[in-house]
């Protein structure tokens, strides 16, 4: 779970409970994470393991595997088992290890919960054996000052360290090959693995420069063709991560079909339909949902991915709510065994409610309690109040939405409906009239004020200049 | 009945209260102020002598007259003496007694800043009692916005910690502190005034348990600075913010939700209902009660709309306010007129317009005409002029 950022988690709801964890950087920069999870999913997932991850390569493969492993109950003892044999077929030991520990704990009496420690004590001999050719190497090749060795040296060493898991010397190897391209290809595949890296290691920030620079970069056209889905995915990533859903959403809905299955060492197309089109539920309006999203040529390749996202938002565009909220609900789980969305997911739906709740009273001018609760809380949990008494969740959850300004109405629990604010027009003018005019009057009397007590050589002066004036009231000692 | 010498005796202490009583001074000293300058916009030391004498007079109102004709000059330094001297046309010219009274002609003592410190200080303090919370927070402003020169009077801070308090009397949470007071001078006052800033984050925060707990832990914070009265009436206000707010979010509840939703002491009684009952009647909460038929439900509160609580206010009321507004605006502006009237013929002004002259392209900047102010307020006042 090398690439999960270790902020607080946003607490998550029906079919989740949280895991308290603590996360913290070694001495390389990685993130630490210990076996306990963030979240545990208990509700079965709708995908099958293989084939989801069987859409990925490279080292997502393994990250995914073992945050599915220790999140999901279900799918615990099978994710883990493939993470081992992910790890053990690649060259990162502490990933072995971590797969391992966390097998052993969900399912101690599988063969592969034991440390194979001949495999790890030859690991460790072939990635130093590994490690001090490569340096070696790339000494001989700056001895001989030739430029192109000496980047494909770097370049070789970087990916070595990429292999092993050391993601700060690989992004170390990556930056210096900077100045030994000599060609904007060189400069373009240079920076995207240095994102790719930055992706695994949670570093967003570098991931957005690194996503510009390449922007920038004077290529050939049909290089810019080639990488410029995987750009605005990255980018789209990114903002995701630093909680940007409208930014996210744009970028997301501007990657090019192109992208197909070229990206998978980070993202697959599958991905880009869901994050885009969640981060679009989230952030924009009804109109441009429709005419960003619906109507996006380009975006619907993706969309027909995954029909059930396009439902949702069209449910949304038609004003259905209820079963484009009912569609979330049911792949919540799902979300919460992505990478990332886990983090993301119960804001954005979260978000996605309570945009619909207000699409849902902009028509009426009272509408009653009971017709809002079968959209927006037609299950009731045993125990719970009704959803129209004034302590059920419903009821309270409308309460924080108008107190905190997003819903322009108020409450009638006697007779159980929700009133919209009417405003009066000329009331509210001639109120603001009274009320600017009432300041400003104000302000000009402080500044005439301030300005008369300086002309009079009045203001506070320190008390040395003061002697004289010291002798009056002794109440007030002055500073 | 005539005045028998021997009886009073027998009233020694009662005699004494009254003919010590400084309220007999009050009057004549206040027609004295009034007769001098009509306009009263000028600071004189009277003003803080009757103010003085109010407060321990305890004769409130009869400082109010004074009150609400605003400050707008102070006693002439004497550099300004020697201006006036070469213009003797201001006498006539404007109404107001400004120019009229300096240090040396004797009708106000030497002003220090301590003296008008404290005199907006125990105006705004009159104000409170009256509780006419707005006038009393502008006065407070007066006094922490005063201008300095690497020092605050303790006045000022002690104008601070009030404004803290009615500031969140009158609006139900701390106001923005005015721009004209440097962000150094806030951190001293900040500093010095820690438990009330507290009060106030309890007070914003809407955690009626943790605004107790402030109030209960500073008691003898709020005791030596004489403002326990206050700090209770917050506590008081709390309430009725509590209540307003819920009348944002309800239009209609049961009493009882009602002390679930807005959880305070009087929740703690079993008289929330004599209380709201107190809040309505005190016009501080837009609401009804009404009584069920079935005895077994709990009273419904009901508040009124909210357009409909704005437009109680009249419109022949409303336009009697603006016309008082513009009549103040007015005639600040014509204080402002003379103010800016005098800085235009002040040494540094005369100066800096030289100067500037001097520089190539310097009096098209500098050489502002001094009537150019009037120009400007004549718009606005036609503005108030087509609302009325």
């Amino acid at each position: 779970m090398d690439s999960t950022l270790p902020d607080a988690f946003e607490a998550s709801q029906s079919g989740a409970s949280l895991g308290q964890k603590l996360a913290g950087f070694d001495s390389q920069g990685r993130i630490l994470s210990d076996v306990t999870p963030y979240v545990k999913v208990d509700d079965p997932p709708k995908f099958e393991l293989e084939s989801y991850i069987s859409n990925y390569t490279g080292r997502t493969r393994f990250d995914r595997l073992y945050l599915i492993g220790t999140c999901s109950t279900h799918l615990s003892t099978e994710a883990l088992k493939a993470a081992v044999s992910e790890a053990k077929s690649g060259k990162d030991i502490s990933r072995y290890e971590r797969a391992v520990t966390a097998l052993a704990q969900v399912a101690p009496g599988e063969s592969e919960a034991k440390r194979d420690i001949d495999w790890v004590e030859h690991m460790h001999k072939v990635v130093k054996a590994e490690t001090d050719r490569l340096e070696h190497e790339l000494k001989g090749y700056k001895n001989n000052l030739i430029k192109e060795s000496i980047r494909m040296g770097n370049e070789d060493l970087g990916q070595h360290y990429h292999q092993i898991g050391d993601q700060v010397s690989a992004s170390k190897a990556y930056t210096r090959m900077r100045d030994y391209c000599t060609t904007p290809t060189h400069i373009a595949s240079m920076l995207l693995k240095i994102t790719n890296v930055a992706i695994e290691r949670g570093d967003w920030l570098s991931v957005q420069s690194n996503v510009q620079r390449l922007r920038n970069l004077q290529s050939k056209p049909e290089e810019q063709t080639k990488n410029k889905p995987k750009m605005s995915a990255a980018l789209g990533l990114s903002q995701l991560h630093l909680d940007a859903y409208s930014d996210a959403a744009n970028s997301f809905l501007s990657t090019e079909s192109t992208l197909g299955d070229s990206y998978n060492e980070v993202i697959s197309p599958n991905d880009v339909a869901v994050y885009g089109g969640l981060c679009a539920l989230a952030s924009m309006d009804r109109n441009e949902l429709q005419r960003k999203v619906l109507d996006n040529t380009s975006f619907r390749n993706f969309l027909e991915l995954e029909p059930h996202i396009r439902r949702a938002i069209s449910f949304f565009c038609n004003s259905k709510f209820r079963p484009c909220l009912e569609i979330l609900e049911a792949y919540r789980a799902d979300y919460l065994l992505d990478i990332h969305l886990q983090r993301h997911i119960n804001i954005l739906i979260s978000r996605i409610r309570t945009k619909s709740i207000q699409q849902y009273v902009v028509p009426f001018n009272r509408v009653t309690l009971d017709s809002m609760a079968k959209i927006f809380a037609p299950a009731a949990v045993a125990g719970e109040p009704l959803p129209t008494d004034a302590n059920s969740s419903f009821v309270k959850e409308l309460i924080r939405l108008i107190e905190d300004g997003t819903l322009d109405g108020r409450i009638d629990l006697e007779k159980m409906v929700f009133v919209s604010n009417q405003t009066d027009l000329r009331t509210e003018v001639q109120t603001a009239a009274l009320e600017s005019l009432e300041s400003y009057t104000r302000e000009a009397h402080l500044r005439l004020l301030r300005t008369n007590i300086i002309r009079a050589g009045l203001e506070v002066r320190p008390p040395a200049d003061q002697n004289a004036g010291a002798g009056g009231k002794g109440k007030y000692a002055r500073m | 009945m005539g005045f028998d010498p021997v009886q009073v005796r027998y009233a020694g202490s009662e005699w004494r209260e009254l003919v010590e009583l400084p309220f007999l001074a009050i009057q004549p000293i206040r027609e004295a102020i009034f007769r001098l300058d009509p306009s009263c916009s000028l600071f004189t030391s009277s003003h803080l002598l009757l103010v003085k004498l109010c407060l321990h007079a305890r004769a409130y109102r009869h400082a109010l007259p004074i009150l609400n004709k605003p400050i707008c000059h102070f006693p002439a330094g004497p550099e300004q003496n020697q201006l006036e001297n070469q213009q003797p046309t201001l006498r006539t010219r404007h109404e107001s007694s400004a120019q009229v009274v300096r240090n040396s002609s004797g009708l106000s003592a030497k002003v220090t800043y301590r003296e008008h410190l404290e005199y907006f200080l125990n105006g705004a303090m009159i104000y409170m009692v009256v509780k006419q919370w707005k006038k009393a927070l502008h006065f407070l402003t007066i006094v922490i916005s005063s201008p300095v020169i690497n020092s605050v009077s303790m006045v000022m801070v002690e104008a601070y910690k009030k404004w803290i308090l009615v500031s969140l009397l009158d609006n139900g949470k701390l106001v923005q502190t005015p721009a004209a007071i440097s962000s150094h001078t806030i951190k001293i006052y900040r500093s010095i005034t820690k438990p009330y800033v507290t009060l106030a984050g309890a007070f914003e925060s809407g955690d009626f348990s943790r605004l107790e707990a402030e109030v209960e832990i500073a008691r003898p914070i709020w005791h030596t600075d004489g403002n326990t009265g206050l700090v209770l009436q917050v506590v008081r206000a709390f309430e009725k913010f509590r209540y307003h707010k819920l009348g944002k979010t309800f239009a209609a509840l049961t009493v009882s939700d009602a002390v679930k939703q807005a959880p305070s002491r009087s929740g703690r009684f079993t008289n929330t209902e004599q209380f709201i009952a107190t809040l309505i009647m005190s016009k501080a909460v837009n609401a009804t009660l009404s009584h069920p038929n079935d005895l077994q439900k709990s009273t419904m509160l009901r508040f009124s709309n909210l357009g409909s609580s704005a437009s109680a206010l009249k419109d022949s009321l409303m336009q009697s306010q603006l016309v008082e507004g513009s009549w103040s605006l007015a005639s600040l502006m014509g204080h402002v007129e003379e103010g800016d009237y005098v800085l235009g013929m002040s040494k540094e002004y005369v100066e800096n317009l030289q100067r500037n002259q001097k520089q190539p392209g310097g009096p098209l900047k500098g050489g502002k005409n001094v009537g150019s102010f009037s120009g400007g307020f004549d718009i606005e006042e036609d503005i108030m002029g087509d609302l009325c």
